[in-house]
């Protein structure tokens, strides 16, 4: 449903999209991860036909987006990563105004979406300036289906928005490609990856990697281990003592624990154990095992950077 | 259907505007405020305004008995601080005489004869509705004394013993306060009709609804034209209400055509309109759409139209520049027809180009929207 080749695109000297390709097929969800900065947005601009690529073609529903730009617009539903909708309207009037302009009756929408849009009926002579980033973002689904589009094009759905809201927007979008919605998703969430059915890692505008949740542990070069202390306090040591050591594939703290990937082969938990132990300190207080890599991980190994670490919004706990 | 989507997008405009509270209490405040100016600068109060007699006819009868007349009105006081014709620029500098009453040697006698004498009426036209209305007064006086003359010689109307003899001093161009109101309406113009759209089309974008717009089947020119009505109702309310309080209230006169009138004000609110939707694609926030306005609009509205500075003192250069500034030709159009009350044919120019200018800025409004709606390089 969406087929993208080698998009580039170029803000002034900045390259925002370096030869960025995409494969969507319909009734799926795919979720564009990256941190903020990434291309993000450039590249759901060109996929809506906001904007044109300097390079690369893609067709959107079957749709060029350069040739048939009118008909792709009409088979897309899209959010912006902003909250685009009025502020001043109330809930109902922004449906109504977005009904009346995509000439549908305003029930297509309760045909379509009823179980999000019964969430925020409640509140439907509310202005939507006043409602809670999840409503807000709910909403603003609605508007965006109103037309019943083949395809959603969803930027950042969730960013901002409480984790009880995040699950049931998940919980929508799947019953949407259960309805054979197909869907393009980004996010800077990392735990979201697992409700996509493929994600793309992006970043600094070119894809780092391509791949279905479940591949990420294939996808990984070598072992993680996972290091906790019983006393945190202990965790700047480590990360200091496992930095300076030369079979060190990265490490870095996750959470309340620490994560180091080792992409020698032969490791075991052990080595890590012994190498504590032989720069002093007491591994009785210190686990450490191997554990499946999530895709942080895999995006931290890909960026090979502690320095994007504080940029990615890990989530997940 | 179409006109569906275009109704539905002017009745979302109006809910924006009336859900502004404040932005709508400032356009209906504005008029009121401009009330007061009004009122402060049209002070019609003349009740017992001082006015000096120069009597030169050294007691003549009839001279005597025309100042008796003038001390007997209301609305006059006589003052005995002009003793010779050198002191009438003093008191009317010091503010003590609004109006010298100059009466010749041999007044009586010339009055008899056949011909007649003048008196002559001088006052301070540099505040011109006391000065007019004053002499009014002073020439009803006269008047009243030619008709009495006239009874007691038993003749009947047309022929007048003593005449007046107007002199204004420090307004030889006579302008009015009222020459005001016009270039008070052309900013006001400006402030809701251009500003407004600019900022409301500013809006959309900054808040990115722009992008859902432009993404939507919604027509380029559904987006323009639906900004452009309700905006264009809202500024044709309000001029007329400032109209209408500046001739009933401050019985500001309007001689010309009513019609020529509303056709000289739509077309200067569609050139504002058209204005503040061009500034409206060049600018990214609300912000700078505000200023934009204030540095593009305003200043030349207010300097380069003959509303503060008159035109003809200006470098050609300049004078260049203020033919292209819209509120220059709506300050004539409405000068000549409520002021000077030509008729509307004699106004075909200020009328034909401030049509041609609407038409220009509107049709380049459509058509930078019209190649926004396609996907950008």
């Amino acid at each position: 449903m969406i087929e993208a080749e080698g998009i580039t695109k170029r803000w002034g000297g900045i390259v925002a999209l370096d030869d960025v390709s995409l494969h969507v097929p319909e009734g799926t969800i795919h979720g564009l991860i990256g941190a903020d900065g990434a291309g993000k947005t450039t590249l759901f601009d060109i996929l809506v036909t906001l904007t044109h690529a300097d390079r690369g073609t893609a067709t959107v529903g079957g749709y060029d987006i350069r040739k048939q730009w009118k008909d792709v617009r009409k088979t897309v539903g899209y959010m912006p990563a902003i909250f685009s909708l009025y502020g001043d309207l109330s809930v109902r009037e922004n449906l109504e105004f977005f009904a009346h302009i995509y000439r549908q009756p305003v029930q297509a929408v309760v045909d379509l979406v009823g179980d999000i849009w019964a969430q925020i009926e409640p509140f439907s002579d509310r202005p939507a300036s006043k409602l809670s980033g999840g409503m807000k973002q709910k909403l603003a689904l609605c508007c965006a289906m109103i037309h019943d589009p083949q395809v959603l094009m969803l930027d950042e759905p969730t960013t901002g928005v409480d984790p009880t809201s995040r699950s049931e927007f998940w919980a929508a979008l799947r019953g949407l490609a259960g309805k054979g919605k197909t869907m393009l998703v980004s996010t800077s969430y990392m735990d979201e990856a697992a409700k996509c059915d493929r994600i793309t890692l992006i970043h600094h505008g070119t894809i780092l990697d391509e791949l279905a949740p479940g591949e990420v542990g294939e996808h990984y070069r070598g072992t993680l281990y996972e290091i906790g202390a019983a006393d945190t306090a202990l965790n700047t040591r480590l990360l200091h003592l496992l930095r300076e050591w030369s079979l060190s594939g990265g490490c870095y703290s996750f959470g309340d624990r620490i994560h180091l990937g080792m992409t020698l082969p032969g490791m075991r938990s052990e080595t890590v154990v012994s190498y504590l132990r032989g720069q002093g300190v007491d591994t009785s207080l210190v686990s450490v095992s191997a554990v499946r890599p999530t895709v942080e991980d895999l995006f931290i190994q890909l960026t090979s950077g502690a320095e994007t670490e504080e940029t990615l919004q890990a989530d997940s706990r | 259907m179409r006109n569906s989507s275009f109704l539905s997008f002017v009745a979302k405009e109006w809910r924006h505007i009336l859900r502004e509270r404040r932005t709508l209490a400032m356009l209906f405040a504005m008029p009121l405020a401009l009330v007061m100016l009004f009122g402060y600068v049209i002070s019609s109060d003349i009740d017992h305004t001082p006015v000096a007699v120069l009597d030169s006819s050294h007691g003549d009868p009839l001279a005597r008995r025309l100042v008796r007349k003038l001390a007997a009105a209301d609305q006059f006081r006589i003052v005995d601080n002009v003793r010779r014709e050198a002191d009438i620029d003093g008191a009317f500098k010091k503010g003590t005489v609004k109006m010298v009453i100059v009466i010749p040697p041999d007044f009586g006698s010339d009055a008899r004869r056949y011909g007649g004498t003048s008196v002559q009426l001088v006052t301070d036209a540099s505040d011109l509705n006391v000065a007019t209305t004053i002499i009014g007064y002073a020439s009803g006086i006269v008047a009243d004394l030619n008709s009495e003359l006239n009874a007691s010689h038993g003749l009947t109307g047309g022929v007048s013993p003593v005449r007046t003899n107007v002199r204004m001093m420090y307004n030889p161009e006579l302008k009015s306060a009222y020459m005001f109101v016009p270039g008070v309406i052309a900013l006001i113009v400006m402030i809701v009709a251009a500003m407004m759209t600019s900022v409301t089309l500013a809006r959309e974008k900054e808040t990115g609804t722009l992008r859902l717009l432009t993404v939507s089947p919604l027509k380029a020119r559904t987006i323009v034209l639906g900004k452009v009505l309700p905006y264009f109702v809202l500024t044709a309310v309000n001029t007329t209400v400032i109209m209408l309080l500046g001739t009933l209230v401050f019985g500001m006169p309007c001689y010309g055509s009513l019609w020529g009138l509303a056709l000289l004000c739509g077309l200067f609110i569609l050139a504002a309109i058209g204005l503040g939707i061009l500034i409206s694609s060049v600018v990214k926030t609300q912000q700078s759409a505000l200023t934009s306005s204030l540095l593009g609009l305003f200043l030349p509205t207010m300097l380069l139209s003959g509303f503060i500075f008159p035109l003809d003192n200006m470098p050609v250069a300049l004078q260049w520049a203020c033919q292209a500034v819209p509120a220059t030709w709506f300050i004539e159009g409405i000068k000549g027809l409520m002021l000077k009350g030509q008729p509307v044919s004699d106004l075909w120019l200020p009328l034909a180009v401030l049509g041609a200018m609407a038409a220009v800025l509107v049709g380049l409004a459509l058509w930078l929207f019209a190649r926004g709606e396609r996907p950008r390089g």
